[in-house]
């Protein structure tokens, strides 16, 4: 009897013994890295999730596009942390003729793929092409159709497109189906990229390129593909040609590591390993406190606003405006922002466009985008309006604090006499509502594509586009646009765009609610940590030590 | 034996088309927009680029044609002449091959064959983890309890037991990591006792060894994913047990003059083993599937995670996929656990014969 027993607790001494035991081993850094001292782990970029895409011609967010832009460099490029446009790949800004229709690239010598051959003008050309091949099925193709003969060719209606690569001559010519000054600025986004044809044209499918490794021509390549377990890894290009800030990356590898769930992730960055992460939502002051000025708050070029439904006889067109000016001036922005994600979590908007878009000044937009709730003007305007106590119901997707400060919103519109039905829906039921008209207000969002009033104004507001889904429609406004799309000169074409956003917020389609900001917080070993507007990081300028 | 097994196999087949043409039907009938998920990102999808995407996916096809494809897609048997790219050629006289295309996933673009073939053997492994925890723990302190009845013992492992039981898995989990991967790093605890708080070891020999320091990424989750089929796994043992220790046959040992433990283990241990091998039996396959909030909390790259993962981006491919795979693993499993009874009790033969 004692015997056996004995043996019993011998051999549950014995397991947990064992247990801990392995938990002692080789454990020689103690903060920060993880793995060797030379690598940047990222937990921040797949922290609530993997990457869907990350072949350039298919990834469709910011978070999927990092690896691609490390790997990839266009024509021409936005600089981090000015945001100005210069060039990259091209190497000076392009030719362009008088009505901003054809531009003339002429390509960099020295840039290298990062299996040694030279990027030729042909290389972009293919990739272009590929993307708009139908069977490719991109998500982001949209973003060519400027180009002549693009929209076609997606469609499987054309097979001519309008760009002229010219090997020896070591140019790129591209025709665009309209007048479109923005066509550098918009060569930016990572679908722009070339890929490497002579690699490319080769593979079977296509869309598994990202499968195994990809090559690229930027400061990094790939050292895994995205099958892969845990993690994506990127090492430095050392033959690179030294990029924007004419040199190479000092950090040798990235490890963008994916977590499912942000908390953990936060977890892993708490344990000392990781050199970035995300900030729980709600954690804001507990991470300040413990992280102090290493927490990153810089603002991001996303918008994200109630939208009205102008075609609607509730809220819509001339006769409703002073309803919508006094919705306007009812929000309390600043008391939502705080309910829902936190104190100070997101900016008040003075306007549509973010402050941080380059050539950025407010404009005025005494009811769209008032500083402060003005209640005593609203229920004025209400008495201008002199319609019946309206019942509106606002579409608001399910869960991430859209709730909270709809619900805020509710009561304060209940004060100037508006009754607010909330109706929460599933994203994939929420377009389809929208696309049917069947609504009265909805919340939306916008990041910025690229780093341009144009991305912002053009196709969410001229009428009958693809994005417009307010159903807003004013000639003055779209005139305004068109003019300055074909303006040469990069200031006054920005203030065109000045001058269309504050005619449309006058008209209150839409009721800006908060501009984004990008929080991150970073370890002490990582120095120089650049996030660009765009919500994107330039590893290549970050220094480990 | 044979005709039972071969009956047994063959039953997995109505029961994965049955689960099969569940899911389709709620894929199907719930409102559902794979092209908006996919190629959406928030914004109103291009006209042009829908027509694209369905193409690629055969979304633009009728329900029917679709479901059919989908059948014959996973149906796992091919013969010689049933040719298709990719497929290796049969085998042997039959020329029969097994090879099941369980469909592509939409958000990641890759057949869900691949993400079986990359997460199935890692929550294979972290559930052979759990149950050598589960069994050596449970095991141990479920007889302790039985033979040592009433005493502190006993009643300390009822109560442990039971409160593991009640807390929930995500709870343990974030306080595991909390004491053992944040509080070594902060020096609350000595260093010696670092585990990782996520992922999963670079490499693994023999399949389930995990090589050089990856033991840190293995302890922590399959102690939690142990932790409540242990305390169950417990508590039936000492119940089995007790009842097992009353028997006749016991006292006759007993008084035979036999060791206790000659006792216990020899005879006692081995006729409560029916019930206790079923519940290890069953739960290897739940475990496999349902490690779901382990995997998540601990960024473990297995089944489960695959599947949330799938729900959550409403990804009817990897959905259906995942499920067909682990409720064919559960029958089998199953299947398995029932032909092991004849190791335990020679009384048991399966299947259904007349004694006369």
């Amino acid at each position: 009897m004692r015997r056996m027993r004995r043996s019993i607790v011998l051999l549950s001494t014995i397991l947990s013994l064992a247990l801990v035991a392995a938990g002692c081993g080789d454990d020689d850094e103690e903060s920060g890295g993880g793995g060797d001292s030379s690598t940047l782990i990222d937990l921040q970029n797949f922290g609530v999730g993997g990457p869907d895409k990350i072949d350039p011609g298919l990834a469709r967010d910011v978070n999927s596009s990092q690896p691609g832009y490390l790997a990839f460099d266009g024509l021409m490029e936005n600089d981090p942390e000015t945001m100005e446009l210069k060039p990259m790949v091209a190497e000076a800004a392009p030719e362009v003729n008088e009505d901003n229709t054809e531009f003339t690239f002429t390509l960099r010598d020295d840039v290298t793929w990062h299996d040694g051959e030279p990027v030729k003008p042909s290389d972009f050309e293919f990739a272009w092409k590929r993307v708009l091949d139908p069977e490719f099925g991109s998500p982001v193709s949209y973003h060519l159709y400027p180009i002549e003969g693009a929209e076609a060719m997606n469609a499987g209606e054309g097979t001519e497109l309008g760009v002229v690569a010219d090997d020896e001559a070591n140019t790129l010519t591209v025709t665009t189906e309209y007048a479109y000054s923005l066509f550098p600025r918009v060569t930016t986004h990572l679908v722009f990229s070339p890929v490497p044809k002579h690699i490319v044209e080769k593979l079977d499918d296509q869309t598994t390129w990202e499968d195994d490794t990809m090559v690229g021509n930027g400061p990094y390549k790939f050292t895994s593909g995205k099958k892969t377990t845990g993690s994506i890894k990127m090492e430095r290009y050392d033959d690179y040609w030294g990029g924007l800030a004419d040199k190479n990356p000092e950090v040798k590898t990235i490890e963008f590591r994916i977590s499912e769930d942000e908390t953990s992730a936060y977890g892993v960055f708490e344990g000392g390993t990781g050199h970035v992460a995300l900030i729980p939502e709600g954690r804001l002051e507990e991470v300040k406190e413990e992280f102090g000025d290493r927490v990153i708050d810089d603002p991001l070029l996303a918008v994200n606003f109630y939208g009205f439904n102008m075609k609607s006889d509730a809220v819509g067109g001339e006769e409703n405006l002073e309803l919508r000016q006094a919705i306007g001036l009812a929000l309390d922005k600043e008391t939502a922002i705080t309910a829902s994600f936190g104190e100070g979590a997101r900016k008040v908007p003075s306007g549509y466009v973010p402050e941080g878009m380059p050539g950025y000044e407010a404009v005025s937009a005494e009811f769209a985008a008032a500083p402060e709730q003005n209640l005593d003007r609203a229920k004025e305007l209400m008495e201008e309006w002199g319609g019946d106590p309206p019942t509106l119901s606002i579409l608001i997707p399910e869960g991430s604090g859209h709730d909270t400060q709809a619900e805020t919103f509710q009561a304060n519109l209940e004060e100037i006499g508006v009754t607010v039905t909330i109706d929460p829906l599933a994203p994939e039921t929420f377009f389809g509502r929208v696309g049917e008209g069947n609504y009265d207000i909805f919340w939306a969002g916008w990041v910025a594509d690229f780093p341009h009033y144009d991305n912002l104004l053009y196709s969410s507001f001229v009428t009958d586009n693809g994005d417009n889904l307010t159903g807003y429609s004013n000639p003055e406004y779209d005139a305004k646009l068109l003019e300055a799309r074909s303006e040469p000169d990069e200031d006054k074409a920005i203030e065109m765009y000045r001058e269309a956003e504050e005619i449309m917020l006058a008209d209150v389609p839409v009721i800006p609610l908060d501009w984004g900001t990008n929080r991150l917080v970073i370890s002490d070993k990582v120095d120089n940590f650049v996030v660009s507007k765009l919500g994107l990081v330039a590893y290549e300028l970050a220094t480990l030590g | 034996m044979v005709r039972y097994v071969v009956r047994r196999v063959l039953l997995i087949i109505p029961i994965v088309w049955a689960a099969l043409t569940l899911l389709f039907i709620v894929y199907r009938v719930v409102p559902n927009d794979p092209v908006q998920i996919y190629a959406g990102a928030g914004r109103v999808v291009n006209p042009i680029i829908r027509e694209n995407v369905e193409r690629k996916y055969g979304l633009d096809k009728s329900p029917q044609a679709q479901y059919w494809d989908f059948l014959t897609g996973v149906n796992p048997i091919h013969f010689c002449g049933d040719d298709k790219p990719g497929v290796q050629p049969g085998v042997g006289a039959a020329c029969l091959r097994l090879h099941s295309d369980l469909g592509e996933s939409y958000s990641e673009d890759r057949p869900v064959n691949s993400i079986v073939r990359e997460t199935l053997p890692n929550s294979v492994r972290l559930a052979t983890w759990a149950i050598i925890i589960e069994v050596a723990v449970g095991l141990a302190v479920g007889i302790l309890a039985a033979v040592r009845r009433y005493s502190f013992a006993d009643a300390f492992a009822t109560v442990t037991t039971t409160a593991i039981v009640a807390l929930p898995v995500f709870v343990l989990g974030v306080l595991l990591q909390w004491i053992f991967g944040i509080l070594p790093h902060k020096g609350t605890l000595p260093s010696w006792m670092r585990l990782e708080v996520q992922g999963m070891p670079e490499d693994w020999d023999f399949f389930f060894i995990p090589d050089g320091d990856g033991w840190r990424f293995v302890i922590l989750p399959a102690v939690v994913l142990a932790a409540g089929s242990t305390a169950l796994l417990a508590r039936m043992t000492r119940t089995t047990m007790l009842e097992v220790l009353r028997a006749d046959f016991v006292r006759t040992a007993i008084a035979k003059g036999l060791r206790r433990r000659q006792v216990v283990v020899k005879h006692a241990l081995r006729n409560a083993m029916i019930p206790i091998v079923t519940l290890i039996g069953i739960d290897f396959a739940t475990l496999v599937g349902a490690a779901v909030i382990t995997e998540t909390i601990f960024n473990w790259n297995g089944i489960g995670l695959a599947l949330v993962d799938g729900v959550s981006k409403r990804d009817a491919p990897v959905v259906q996929g995942l499920t067909i795979v682990l409720v064919a693993l559960y029958a089998f499993v199953n299947l398995l656990v029932d032909i092991s009874y004849t190791l335990f009790d020679p009384r048991v033969r399966l299947g259904k014969r007349s004694e006369s």
